[in-house]
C-alpha cells in the first residue's frame, strides 16, 4: 500500500475549519463543541434566579447589589466528542493502482486531524468481511496524532466488506459525535442497516462515496469479461457498445442518488469524491459546500 | 446452372477466412475489475433486445459470408438453363395509318411497342427476334438477333406511316420463316380484327374517329360549295364541318355547318360559301377525334393548272371542224393558221402546233405537234421518214378501204392513248407509210403501219402523226374521235400530275412536261426530292405522308416555277379501323425448342448484396462505435 503523505501547510490550512454536529447532546466534558445544555465554559448564556442549593459561587453578585436579589450566572457547556471513522478495506477500493484507497486514508486522516485540532478524540476503524477493526483508538492531541496516524499505513484492502454487518455489533455511542463511512459503496443495500444504526445513535453521519474516473466514465470498449476483484467467481461478460455504456452511466447515478437520498432520509451527509480530485478541494468546496465543514 | 466468369467463384475462398477471423476477433478480453456490480446493474437499465442481441456476433458472420458469397456469385454470373425453352419469336407489326390513333397519351403503335418489349422481356434469354414491318412497304426490321436491348432499341426506333398495310402479304412473307422453322412464335401485333392462327396482339383501343370521305367542291348559284361525306365510327355526334380557303394569302375560313350523324353511317353535308375564287380549299371536321390527320381534306383549283393553246395550221375547208373538236374535246384555245400565213410569220407561244396535210420545213421546238397527213414534208426534227402510199386493191366494195385497228397494248402510253374509247370500226381509204423514231407507240395501225402513232421527236418534244388525211376516213365521224382528240390532247398537253387527292401510300405519277427543267417534290414533313427527269416521261414519287405535297416544276422556257399541290390522305380503311379478314400461316406447328436461359438472378444479387453490405456497415457502427 502506498504511504499517504501527511501535508502539513495543507492540516495548518484545515485547522481553519470546524465541523459542525447536530447531534453533541453527549461527549464528555471539557471538548470545544458547545452543547445546548448549560455548562462550565466561559461563554455567558443567561441569568436565573438563584435558589437553595445552588453553588454560591455562581451568584452574580453585582446583581445583587443592583437589584437585591440573588442571581446566578449561566454559561454554555462545551463538550469532547469522538468522530468515528470507518474505511472500507475491501479488495474493490485498493483495485488498480490504489487510488481509491489512498483518496480514502487521506479523508481519513484529514478528518482526522480536524477532529483533533477541535480537542475531539478520534477512532478510525477499517471494516473487512463483516468485521470491524480498530485501527486508532481514541486519539487526541496532535503529538499522538502523528505518532499513531501512520497506522493508516498498514492498511491492507483486500476481501469483501459488509458495512452493516461489520458496524451493527459494535458501540458507536450515543450523541456523542460524527460518523464518517468511507466506501465505494458499490453494493446492493448493505450499508443501508448500517446507516440506520447511527442515525438512531443521534450520531452525526456523513458517508463518503470514492470512485474511480474509470469506474464513472470507463473507456473500455468491445467484447469483455469482467471478473470481480473481490470475488473472482463473479464475472459479467457483454459486448460493450455506446448501449451498455448508456445503461451503464445510468446505473451509475442510480447508485449516487440511491445512496444521497437515504442518507438524506436519515439526516446523514453523502459526498462523492473521485480519486483524481485534490484533497483541498474535497474539504474546502465538497465538504463546506455541504455544511459539514465551516 | 452455368457460369459465365466461373474464376469469379474464386471468391467463395474469402469465406474460409472469415470464419478463421471470426473465430480470433470473437474471443473476449477477460479483465478484472474493482467490482462487477455497477456493470450488472446496468442490465437494468439496458434496453431489451436479448433476442437479436444473442444472434448478433453469429449474425454478423453470416451476413459477411453473405457478402462474399453475393460477390463471388456476381462476379461468376450465374446463368440458369432453362431446357427446350428458347424460342425464336417473330413479330408482324401493323404501322399502317390507323396505328397512329391516339388513346390518352398514347398511341395504338406506342402500345404495340410496349407489347412487343413486355414479349421480349418475359422471353428466356437464348431466344432469337425478328421483326417484320408494314407499312406502305413490308420490311425486315430485325432478323434472328437474340440482344433483348438491340431488339427493343430496333423497335422502339420504329414509327406508324400513314398509309394503309398489306398484312397479308406480310404473313405471307413470314410463311417462309414458318416453312423453315416451324417451331418458331409468330405475335401479329395488329389493330385490325384479324383472324389467325398466329398469336394476335390486338392494341385497338377502342377510340372513336370522325373521317371526311367523297369530299369535293362546285358552284351552284350562291357561290362556292363543299361537298362530302362525314362519319363517326363509334358514337353518335353532332359534326362541324368548316370550309377553309386560300387565295393568295392566309388561311380564311368561310363557312361552316353542323352535321348530325349516326355510328358508321357516312353522311352528306354540304358548306355553302358565296362565289369566291381560290387556289385552296381545306374541308374540315374541328371536333377532336383519336386520328386528326383524317379530319380533313386539301382540294386545289385543278382548272388554275392548265392553260391549253393549240396553233391549227390548214389549207382544208372542213368547216372548223377539226379546230372545234380540239376546243371542245381537248378544252383548249385553238388559233388557226394557213400554211402561208405560217410560213410568212411563224408564231410562238403556242403548246401544240397542228399541222393538217402540211408540214413546215422545220418543226417548232419545246412544243407538241400534230402531223396529220404530212406525207412526205413531215419537217425538220419530226423524225418522221415517208416510204409510200398505200392505197386498196379495190376501187368499190369490201376491199376499197382499209379497216385499221386500235392498239391493245399495255403500256402506260398505249393505255393513256386508248383510254376510254369504244374502239368502232375505223375505214381508211389510203395512208402514207412513214418510218417512225424508235419509241413512238402505234394508237392505230394496219398490220405492221401505224395510222396513228405517238412519241418523242427528234427535239425531244411529245409528237402524234397521223399518216392518213381524216377526210379519208370515218373517224371523223365516230363518237371515238373526240375521246380520241381528247386523250392525245391530254398526251399532248400532259398535266404535271393527275388530279390533287391522293390515298397516303399511293404512288403519285409526276409526268415530265416539254421543256422540264427539273421537278421538285417537297413532303408535307419538308423533305425534298428532285426528280430524275431525264430520259423519263413519267416520274413516280410514293405518298408516304399525310398533308400536300408540292411540286415544283421549272421550265427551260421560263424563269418562274410552276407551283402544284397534291394532297396526300388517310386511306378510308385506315380511318374506319375495322376488319382484317382471316390470315393463317398454312403447316402444321413444331414444339421443338432450344435451350433458354435466366440470368435475372443478376440483379437479385446486387440488391441482395446492397442490402447486406448497408446492414453490415449499420452493424459494424453499432458495435465498434465508428462515430
Amino acid at each position: 500500500m502506498k504511504n499517504i503523505a501527511i501535508d502539513e501547510a495543507f492540516l495548518q490550512r484545515i485547522e481553519t475549519l470546524q465541523t459542525v454536529l447536530k447531534n453533541n447532546i453527549a461527549g464528555l466534558f471539557g471538548g470545544n463543541h458547545k452543547s445546548r445544555t448549560y455548562g462550565s465554559s466561559c461563554e455567558f448564556v443567561d441569568y436565573r434566579n438563584y435558589v437553595p442549593g445552588d453553588d454560591i459561587t455562581k451568584i452574580d453578585w453585582n446583581a445583587y447589589a443592583r437589584f437585591e436579589t440573588l442571581y446566578l450566572k449561566l454559561y454554555l457547556d462545551e463538550r469532547q466528542l469522538h468522530t468515528k471513522i470507518y474505511i472500507d478495506a475491501s479488495q474493490s477500493m485498493a483495485f488498480g493502482d490504489g487510488k481509491k484507497a489512498e483518496m480514502a486514508l487521506r479523508i481519513a486522516a484529514t478528518l482526522a486531524y480536524l477532529s483533533v485540532t477541535e480537542l475531539d478524540r478520534v477512532s478510525i476503524f477499517v471494516i473487512r468481511e463483516s468485521e470491524v477493526f480498530e485501527i486508532i483508538s481514541s486519539l487526541s492531541g496532535r503529538e499522538r496524532y502523528f505518532a499513531e496516524i501512520t497506522k493508516l499505513n498498514d492498511i491492507e484492502f483486500k476481501g469483501n466488506c459488509f458495512i452493516s454487518d461489520g458496524i451493527l455489533p459494535t458501540q458507536v455511542g450515543y450523541g456523542d459525535g460524527l460518523s464518517v463511512i468511507i466506501s465505494d459503496f458499490l453494493t446492493d443495500s448493505d450499508y443501508e442497516n448500517a446507516i440506520d444504526y447511527l442515525a438512531d445513535k443521534k450520531r452525526d453521519l456523513m458517508c463518503v462515496q470514492v470512485l474511480t474516473s474509470e469506474e464513472l466514465n470507463p473507456k473500455v470498449r468491445g467484447k469483455n469479461v469482467f471478473f470481480d476483484s473481490e470475488n473472482s467467481s463473479k464475472s459479467y461478460r457483454k459486448n460493450i457498445n455506446k448501449d451498455v455504456i448508456k445503461a451503464y452511466h445510468k446505473a451509475v447515478q442510480y447508485v449516487q442518488d440511491r445512496l444521497q437520498s437515504y442518507c438524506n432520509a436519515r439526516g446523514a451527509e453523502y459526498v462523492l469524491v473521485k480519486d483524481d480530485k485534490p484533497i483541498d478541494e474535497i474539504f474546502f468546496e465538497q465538504f463546506t459546500a455541504l455544511g459539514v465543514l465551516k | 446452372m452455368s457460369f459465365y466468369y466461373p474464376l469469379g467463384l474464386l471468391g467463395l475462398l474469402g469465406i474460409p477466412v472469415i470464419v478463421l477471423i471470426y473465430i480470433i476477433k470473437s474471443k473476449y478480453t477477460e479483465q478484472t475489475v474493482a467490482s462487477t456490480y455497477l456493470w450488472e446493474l446496468s442490465e437494468k437499465f439496458l434496453n431489451r433486445r436479448k433476442r437479436v442481441s444473442k444472434l448478433t456476433g453469429i449474425l454478423s458472420l453470416i451476413l459477411q459470408i453473405l457478402v462474399v458469397l453475393c460477390a463471388s456469385l456476381l462476379i461468376a454470373h450465374p446463368v440458369f438453363t432453362v431446357p427446350n425453352s428458347a424460342n425464336d419469336i417473330y413479330f408482324i407489326l401493323d404501322g399502317s395509318a390507323s396505328m397512329n390513333m391516339q388513346s390518352g397519351n398514347t398511341t395504338r403503335f406506342e402500345r404495340a411497342q410496349k407489347e412487343i418489349n413486355s414479349v421480349i422481356d418475359d422471353s428466356l434469354g437464348g431466344s432469337t427476334y425478328t421483326l417484320i414491318f408494314v407499312n406502305d412497304s413490308l420490311n425486315v426490321s430485325f432478323e434472328g438477333i437474340s440482344s433483348k436491348e438491340q431488339a427493343k432499341s430496333s423497335v422502339k426506333s420504329l414509327s406508324a406511316g400513314w398509309s394503309a398495310a398489306d398484312c397479308a402479304s406480310a404473313i405471307h412473307f413470314a410463311q417462309t420463316y414458318f416453312e423453315a422453322n416451324n417451331s418458331a412464335i409468330f405475335y401479329l401485333v395488329t389493330d385490325k380484327a384479324y383472324d389467325t392462327n398466329m398469336e394476335l396482339i390486338d392494341v385497338s383501343g377502342g377510340e372513336n374517329n370522325y373521317a371526311l370521305y367523297e369530299y369535293g367542291y362546285n358552284y351552284n348559284e350562291n357561290g362556292l360549295c363543299g361537298t362530302g361525306k362525314v362519319v363517326s365510327y363509334k358514337n353518335d355526334a353532332t359534326l362541324t364541318v368548316d370550309m377553309l380557303i386560300t387565295n393568295g394569302g392566309a388561311e380564311e375560313k368561310v363557312a361552316t355547318t353542323s352535321v348530325s350523324v349516326k355510328a358508321g353511317e357516312p353522311t352528306d353535308f354540304e358548306v355553302q360559301a358565296a362565289d369566291l375564287q381560290f387556289n385552296s380549299l381545306k374541308l374540315r371536321i374541328s371536333d377532336g377525334d383519336a386520328l386528326t390527320e383524317d379530319n380533313e381534306v386539301v382540294l386545289y383549283d385543278e382548272a388554275k393548272s392548265q392553260d391549253r393553246k393549240v396553233l391549227l395550221i390548214e389549207n382544208t375547208d372542213d368547216g372548223g371542224y377539226l379546230r372545234n373538236s380540239i376546243a371542245r374535246a381537248g378544252k383548249a384555245e385553238v388559233d388557226a393558221v394557213t400554211p402561208k400565213g405560217y410560213e410568212e410569220a411563224p408564231r410562238t407561244g403556242y403548246g401544240l402546233y397542228v399541222f393538217n396535210g402540211y408540214a413546215p420545213a422545220e418543226l417548232p421546238k419545246n412544243a407538241a405537234i400534230w402531223l396529220i397527213n404530212a406525207v412526205d414534208g413531215s419537217g425538220k426534227g419530226s423524225g418522221v421518214t415517208y416510204r409510200n402510199m398505200q392505197t386498196p386493191k379495190d376501187k368499190e366494195g369490201p376491199n376499197s378501204y382499209f379497216v385499221p385497228q386500235y392498239t391493245t397494248g399495255s403500256s402506260l402510253q398505249e393505255k393513256q392513248l386508248t383510254q376510254d374509247l369504244v374502239k368502232r370500226e375505223v375505214a381508211v381509204r389510203e395512208y402514207a407509210r412513214y418510218g417512225l423514231p424508235r419509241g413512238f407507240v402505234p394508237v392505230l395501225k394496219n398490220g405492221g403501219d401505224s395510222l396513228i402513232a405517238a412519241g418523242l421527236n427528234e427535239n425531244n418534244d411529245r409528237e402524234v402523226v397521223f399518216a392518213f388525211e381524216i377526210g379519208k376516213s370515218n373517224l371523223g365521224l365516230l363518237d371515238d374521235f373526240l375521246i380520241l382528240v381528247r386523250n392525245l390532247m391530254n398526251y399532248s398537253f400532259p398535266s404535271v400530275i393527275d388530279g390533287t387527292v391522293f390515298n397516303c401510300g399511293e404512288v403519285l405519277n409526276v409526268n415530265v412536261v416539254p421543256g422540264c427543267q427539273n421537278i421538285v417534290v417537297t413532303s408535307p414533313s419538308g423533305k425534298s426530292t428532285t426528280l430524275d427527269t431525264v430520259g423519263n416521261s413519267v416520274c413516280e414519287v410514293s405518298l408516304a405522308e399525310t398533308g400536300t405535297y408540292t411540286i415544283s416544276v421549272k421550265l427551260e422556257s421560263s424563269s418562274e416555277e410552276t407551283v402544284l399541290y397534291a394532297y396526300s390522305c388517310v386511306p378510308e380503311s385506315e380511318s374506319r379501323s375495322e376488319g382484317g379478314g382471316t390470315v393463317n400461316l398454312s403447316g402444321e406447328r413444331g414444339y421443338e425448342y432450344s435451350d433458354g436461359f435466366y440470368d435475372k438472378l443478376l440483379a437479385f444479387f446486387i440488391i441482395i448484396s446492397i442490402l447486406l453490405l448497408a446492414d453490415w456497415g449499420v452493424y459494424c457502427y453499432e458495435q465498434y462505435q465508428l462515430r
